[in-house]
Protein backbone atom coordinates (compact mmCIF):
# COMPACT_ATOMS: atom_id res chain seq x y z
CA UNK A 1 0.00 0.00 0.00
CA UNK A 2 1.33 3.76 -0.88
CA UNK A 3 1.08 6.01 1.44
CA UNK A 4 -0.33 9.22 1.01
CA UNK A 5 3.53 10.77 1.11
CA UNK A 6 4.68 8.95 -1.73
CA UNK A 7 1.51 9.64 -3.49
CA UNK A 8 2.28 13.60 -2.90
CA UNK A 9 6.13 12.64 -3.45
CA UNK A 10 5.05 11.22 -7.20
CA UNK A 11 3.32 13.86 -8.14
CA UNK A 12 6.12 16.20 -7.01
CA UNK A 13 8.53 14.55 -8.58
CA UNK A 14 6.58 14.36 -12.41
CA UNK A 15 5.96 18.34 -11.78
CA UNK A 16 9.60 18.83 -11.08
CA UNK A 17 10.86 17.00 -14.04
CA UNK A 18 8.50 18.80 -16.33
CA UNK A 19 9.63 21.69 -15.22
CA UNK A 20 13.14 20.73 -15.55
CA UNK A 21 13.14 20.68 -19.21
CA UNK A 22 11.59 23.98 -19.54
CA UNK A 23 14.19 25.34 -17.63
CA UNK A 24 16.37 23.81 -20.00
CA UNK A 25 14.66 24.71 -23.41
CA UNK A 26 13.66 28.35 -22.10
CA UNK A 27 17.56 28.70 -21.28
CA UNK A 28 19.04 27.23 -24.26
CA UNK A 29 16.52 29.42 -26.87
CA UNK A 30 17.56 32.65 -25.11
CA UNK A 31 21.08 31.46 -25.60
CA UNK A 32 20.36 31.00 -29.16
CA UNK A 33 18.73 34.03 -29.14
CA UNK A 34 21.60 35.94 -28.54
CA UNK A 35 21.19 36.46 -25.15
CA UNK A 36 25.35 36.92 -23.96
CA UNK A 37 27.38 35.63 -22.03
CA UNK A 38 25.63 32.30 -23.24
CA UNK A 39 24.11 30.56 -20.43
CA UNK A 40 26.46 28.08 -20.17
CA UNK A 41 26.25 28.33 -16.08
CA UNK A 42 22.23 28.14 -16.24
CA UNK A 43 22.23 25.34 -18.50
CA UNK A 44 24.70 23.02 -17.02
CA UNK A 45 23.59 23.17 -13.74
CA UNK A 46 20.40 21.25 -14.92
CA UNK A 47 23.24 18.60 -15.86
CA UNK A 48 24.22 15.68 -13.60
CA UNK A 49 28.50 15.75 -13.68
CA UNK A 50 28.35 12.76 -16.23
CA UNK A 51 25.32 13.63 -18.79
CA UNK A 52 25.23 12.87 -22.15
CA UNK A 53 23.51 14.47 -24.61
CA UNK A 54 23.06 12.71 -28.25
CA UNK A 55 21.25 13.00 -31.52
CA UNK A 56 21.04 10.96 -34.48
CA UNK A 57 22.55 14.09 -36.29
CA UNK A 58 25.04 15.82 -34.47
CA UNK A 59 26.31 12.40 -32.62
CA UNK A 60 27.30 11.72 -28.88
CA UNK A 61 28.71 14.53 -25.80
CA UNK A 62 29.81 13.46 -22.40
CA UNK A 63 30.34 15.87 -19.45
CA UNK A 64 30.03 19.35 -19.32
CA UNK A 65 32.53 20.67 -21.51
CA UNK A 66 31.49 18.35 -24.48
CA UNK A 67 27.71 19.44 -23.68
CA UNK A 68 28.59 23.14 -23.43
CA UNK A 69 30.23 22.86 -26.83
CA UNK A 70 28.21 21.52 -28.69
CA UNK A 71 25.79 24.36 -27.37
CA UNK A 72 27.92 27.20 -27.89
CA UNK A 73 29.12 26.04 -31.34
CA UNK A 74 25.29 25.95 -32.29
CA UNK A 75 25.26 29.47 -31.17
CA UNK A 76 27.24 30.19 -33.47
CA UNK A 77 25.17 29.59 -36.44
CA UNK A 78 21.49 30.05 -34.88
CA UNK A 79 19.98 33.61 -34.63
CA UNK A 80 16.81 32.51 -33.53
CA UNK A 81 15.23 29.60 -32.30
CA UNK A 82 11.95 28.51 -30.79
CA UNK A 83 11.41 24.88 -28.92
CA UNK A 84 7.66 24.12 -29.16
CA UNK A 85 7.49 21.24 -26.30
CA UNK A 86 4.75 18.77 -26.27
CA UNK A 87 4.08 15.97 -23.38
CA UNK A 88 5.85 14.80 -20.99
CA UNK A 89 4.86 11.28 -20.07
CA UNK A 90 7.80 11.00 -17.46
CA UNK A 91 7.75 7.19 -15.25
CA UNK A 92 9.69 7.50 -11.99
CA UNK A 93 11.73 4.49 -10.87
CA UNK A 94 10.41 2.64 -8.52
CA UNK A 95 13.62 4.04 -5.85
CA UNK A 96 12.49 7.32 -6.47
CA UNK A 97 15.96 8.84 -7.61
CA UNK A 98 15.59 8.24 -11.26
CA UNK A 99 13.39 8.88 -14.13
CA UNK A 100 12.17 8.71 -17.94
CA UNK A 101 10.51 11.04 -19.87
CA UNK A 102 9.09 11.46 -23.06
CA UNK A 103 8.55 14.59 -25.18
CA UNK A 104 7.69 16.03 -28.68
CA UNK A 105 9.73 19.07 -30.31
CA UNK A 106 8.74 21.56 -32.86
CA UNK A 107 11.00 23.89 -33.38
CA UNK A 108 11.80 27.11 -35.44
CA UNK A 109 15.27 27.74 -35.82
CA UNK A 110 16.86 30.56 -38.08
CA UNK A 111 20.20 28.94 -39.06
CA UNK A 112 22.66 31.15 -41.11
CA UNK A 113 20.19 33.32 -42.10
CA UNK A 114 17.61 30.45 -43.24
CA UNK A 115 14.28 29.55 -41.91
CA UNK A 116 14.55 25.93 -40.59
CA UNK A 117 11.57 23.59 -39.29
CA UNK A 118 13.18 20.88 -36.79
CA UNK A 119 10.49 18.18 -35.57
CA UNK A 120 12.27 15.62 -32.73
CA UNK A 121 10.98 13.46 -30.07
CA UNK A 122 13.05 13.19 -26.55
CA UNK A 123 13.79 10.26 -24.78
CA UNK A 124 15.69 11.55 -21.37
CA UNK A 125 16.56 10.27 -18.28
CA UNK A 126 16.89 12.07 -14.64
CA UNK A 127 18.45 11.65 -11.59
CA UNK A 128 18.22 12.90 -8.07
CA UNK A 129 21.13 14.48 -6.18
CA UNK A 130 20.88 15.73 -3.15
CA UNK A 131 16.86 16.03 -3.47
CA UNK A 132 17.48 18.22 -6.90
CA UNK A 133 16.25 16.23 -10.40
CA UNK A 134 19.36 16.62 -13.12
CA UNK A 135 19.28 15.39 -16.71
CA UNK A 136 21.49 12.53 -16.83
CA UNK A 137 20.72 11.67 -20.67
CA UNK A 138 19.28 13.84 -23.57
CA UNK A 139 18.20 11.56 -26.59
CA UNK A 140 17.36 13.55 -29.15
CA UNK A 141 15.69 11.78 -32.43
CA UNK A 142 15.70 14.62 -34.95
CA UNK A 143 12.88 13.48 -37.84
CA UNK A 144 13.07 16.28 -40.27
CA UNK A 145 15.14 19.33 -40.20
CA UNK A 146 13.98 21.34 -43.20
CA UNK A 147 14.25 25.03 -45.21
CA UNK A 148 10.97 26.57 -44.08
CA UNK A 149 10.10 27.05 -47.81
CA UNK A 150 10.50 23.21 -48.78
CA UNK A 151 8.81 21.22 -46.58
CA UNK A 152 9.97 17.62 -45.23
CA UNK A 153 8.41 15.70 -48.20
CA UNK A 154 10.64 17.67 -50.38
CA UNK A 155 13.70 18.24 -48.30
CA UNK A 156 13.79 16.29 -45.06
CA UNK A 157 17.02 17.71 -44.26
CA UNK A 158 18.79 20.33 -46.13
CA UNK A 159 20.09 19.40 -48.77
CA UNK A 160 23.11 22.50 -49.22
CA UNK B 1 9.04 21.72 6.51
CA UNK B 2 5.62 22.21 4.30
CA UNK B 3 2.95 19.68 5.31
CA UNK B 4 1.15 17.09 3.14
CA UNK B 5 -1.91 19.44 2.82
CA UNK B 6 0.48 22.50 1.76
CA UNK B 7 2.33 20.26 -0.94
CA UNK B 8 -0.79 19.30 -2.00
CA UNK B 9 -2.50 22.33 -2.58
CA UNK B 10 0.82 23.33 -4.34
CA UNK B 11 0.25 21.01 -7.13
CA UNK B 12 -3.47 21.71 -7.22
CA UNK B 13 -3.19 25.33 -7.47
CA UNK B 14 -0.37 24.69 -10.65
CA UNK B 15 -2.93 22.84 -12.23
CA UNK B 16 -5.54 25.11 -11.10
CA UNK B 17 -3.22 27.87 -12.96
CA UNK B 18 -2.66 25.83 -16.15
CA UNK B 19 -6.31 25.28 -16.08
CA UNK B 20 -7.18 28.92 -16.22
CA UNK B 21 -4.06 29.73 -19.10
CA UNK B 22 -5.68 26.98 -21.12
CA UNK B 23 -9.19 28.51 -20.96
CA UNK B 24 -7.43 31.98 -21.76
CA UNK B 25 -6.18 30.34 -24.97
CA UNK B 26 -9.28 28.74 -26.10
CA UNK B 27 -11.26 31.99 -25.60
CA UNK B 28 -9.18 33.99 -27.88
CA UNK B 29 -9.97 31.26 -30.71
CA UNK B 30 -12.04 32.42 -33.43
CA UNK B 31 -14.30 34.31 -33.19
CA UNK B 32 -12.66 36.06 -29.92
CA UNK B 33 -15.01 35.39 -27.31
CA UNK B 34 -13.86 38.91 -25.45
CA UNK B 35 -16.65 38.17 -22.17
CA UNK B 36 -14.93 34.79 -21.07
CA UNK B 37 -11.18 36.30 -21.62
CA UNK B 38 -11.90 39.17 -19.17
CA UNK B 39 -14.10 36.93 -16.89
CA UNK B 40 -10.53 35.20 -16.29
CA UNK B 41 -9.01 38.85 -15.29
CA UNK B 42 -8.99 40.93 -11.89
CA UNK B 43 -10.98 44.25 -12.69
CA UNK B 44 -7.28 45.85 -12.44
CA UNK B 45 -5.60 43.16 -14.80
CA UNK B 46 -3.04 44.95 -17.24
CA UNK B 47 -2.27 43.19 -20.50
CA UNK B 48 1.17 44.25 -22.47
CA UNK B 49 1.11 43.32 -25.86
CA UNK B 50 4.45 45.61 -26.90
CA UNK B 51 3.90 46.28 -30.21
CA UNK B 52 0.18 46.07 -30.19
CA UNK B 53 -0.43 48.16 -27.24
CA UNK B 54 -1.03 48.24 -23.50
CA UNK B 55 -4.41 47.76 -21.55
CA UNK B 56 -5.34 48.74 -18.52
CA UNK B 57 -8.94 47.01 -17.16
CA UNK B 58 -11.11 44.64 -17.61
CA UNK B 59 -13.13 47.44 -19.95
CA UNK B 60 -10.16 48.30 -21.92
CA UNK B 61 -9.52 44.80 -22.55
CA UNK B 62 -12.52 43.55 -23.79
CA UNK B 63 -12.82 45.94 -26.38
CA UNK B 64 -9.31 45.35 -28.31
CA UNK B 65 -9.98 41.19 -27.73
CA UNK B 66 -14.30 42.07 -29.39
CA UNK B 67 -12.00 44.26 -31.89
CA UNK B 68 -9.60 41.74 -33.08
CA UNK B 69 -12.96 40.15 -34.93
CA UNK B 70 -12.75 42.63 -37.34
CA UNK B 71 -9.15 41.45 -38.57
CA UNK B 72 -8.75 37.69 -37.53
CA UNK B 73 -11.34 35.64 -38.56
CA UNK B 74 -9.61 32.13 -37.51
CA UNK B 75 -6.98 31.20 -35.33
CA UNK B 76 -6.26 28.41 -33.17
CA UNK B 77 -3.92 28.61 -29.77
CA UNK B 78 -1.17 26.25 -29.35
CA UNK B 79 -0.43 26.99 -26.18
CA UNK B 80 2.27 24.41 -24.38
CA UNK B 81 5.43 24.55 -22.33
CA UNK B 82 3.78 25.97 -18.95
CA UNK B 83 6.30 27.02 -16.22
CA UNK B 84 4.37 27.78 -13.47
CA UNK B 85 5.41 28.85 -9.67
CA UNK B 86 2.99 29.50 -7.19
CA UNK B 87 4.66 32.04 -4.04
CA UNK B 88 5.00 30.96 -0.89
CA UNK B 89 2.15 32.90 0.23
CA UNK B 90 -0.10 30.47 -2.02
CA UNK B 91 -2.40 33.41 -3.52
CA UNK B 92 0.11 35.09 -6.54
CA UNK B 93 1.42 32.54 -9.29
CA UNK B 94 3.64 33.64 -12.18
CA UNK B 95 3.76 31.46 -15.40
CA UNK B 96 5.52 31.64 -18.63
CA UNK B 97 4.72 29.24 -21.87
CA UNK B 98 5.10 29.00 -25.49
CA UNK B 99 2.51 29.80 -28.24
CA UNK B 100 2.28 29.19 -31.72
CA UNK B 101 -0.56 30.63 -33.59
CA UNK B 102 -2.61 29.81 -36.82
CA UNK B 103 -4.77 33.27 -37.51
CA UNK B 104 -6.17 34.23 -40.75
CA UNK B 105 -5.13 37.90 -40.87
CA UNK B 106 -7.48 39.97 -43.75
CA UNK B 107 -7.55 36.85 -45.38
CA UNK B 108 -3.93 35.92 -44.98
CA UNK B 109 -2.80 33.19 -43.26
CA UNK B 110 0.04 33.90 -40.92
CA UNK B 111 1.93 32.06 -38.49
CA UNK B 112 2.85 33.00 -35.45
CA UNK B 113 5.66 32.37 -32.83
CA UNK B 114 5.18 33.80 -28.86
CA UNK B 115 5.97 33.74 -25.51
CA UNK B 116 3.80 34.98 -22.95
CA UNK B 117 3.81 35.47 -19.46
CA UNK B 118 1.40 35.94 -16.62
CA UNK B 119 0.70 36.75 -13.19
CA UNK B 120 -1.98 35.72 -11.37
CA UNK B 121 -3.89 36.26 -8.23
CA UNK B 122 -6.13 33.84 -6.17
CA UNK B 123 -9.82 36.17 -5.48
CA UNK B 124 -11.89 33.42 -2.89
CA UNK B 125 -10.71 30.40 -4.12
CA UNK B 126 -10.13 31.24 -7.68
CA UNK B 127 -7.05 31.87 -9.85
CA UNK B 128 -6.93 35.26 -11.55
CA UNK B 129 -4.76 36.75 -14.07
CA UNK B 130 -3.61 40.53 -12.93
CA UNK B 131 -0.95 40.63 -15.83
CA UNK B 132 -0.45 39.27 -19.70
CA UNK B 133 2.32 39.84 -21.79
CA UNK B 134 3.58 38.79 -24.33
CA UNK B 135 6.92 38.62 -26.77
CA UNK B 136 5.96 38.03 -30.59
CA UNK B 137 8.97 36.31 -32.05
CA UNK B 138 7.32 36.13 -35.32
CA UNK B 139 3.95 36.37 -37.11
CA UNK B 140 4.34 35.81 -40.85
CA UNK B 141 2.84 35.83 -43.89
CA UNK B 142 2.41 31.44 -44.36
CA UNK B 143 4.13 31.51 -47.94
CA UNK B 144 7.04 33.76 -46.36
CA UNK B 145 8.57 32.50 -43.18
CA UNK B 146 10.55 34.09 -40.63
CA UNK B 147 13.19 35.26 -42.31
CA UNK B 148 11.60 36.87 -45.54
CA UNK B 149 9.33 38.91 -43.37
CA UNK B 150 9.38 38.38 -39.28
CA UNK B 151 6.21 40.03 -38.79
CA UNK B 152 3.45 41.50 -40.50
CA UNK B 153 2.59 45.26 -39.56
CA UNK B 154 0.42 45.36 -36.23
CA UNK B 155 -3.35 45.13 -36.16
CA UNK B 156 -4.88 48.49 -36.66
CA UNK B 157 -1.80 50.29 -37.82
Amino acid sequence: MTTLEAQIQWLEDLQAIERLKLDYVQALDDGLCGARPFPTDALMSLFTDDAVWESNIHGRFEGHEAIAELFTGWAERLSFARHFTIGPSVDIAASGAEASGHWYSWETLTVEGRAIYLAATYDDDFRKVDGRWLIQHVRSNIIFRTPYESGWVKEPFPQS
Amino acid sequence: MATLEERTQRLEDIEAVRRVLLRLGESCDGPYDADTFVSLMTKDAVMDLMEMGVYRGRQAIHDFIAGLREHISFTLHYWCGFLIDIAPSGTEATATWYGMETPTIEGRAVLGGLTHDARLRKVEGRWMLTHLGQKLHFMTPYDKGWVKERTIPPIGS
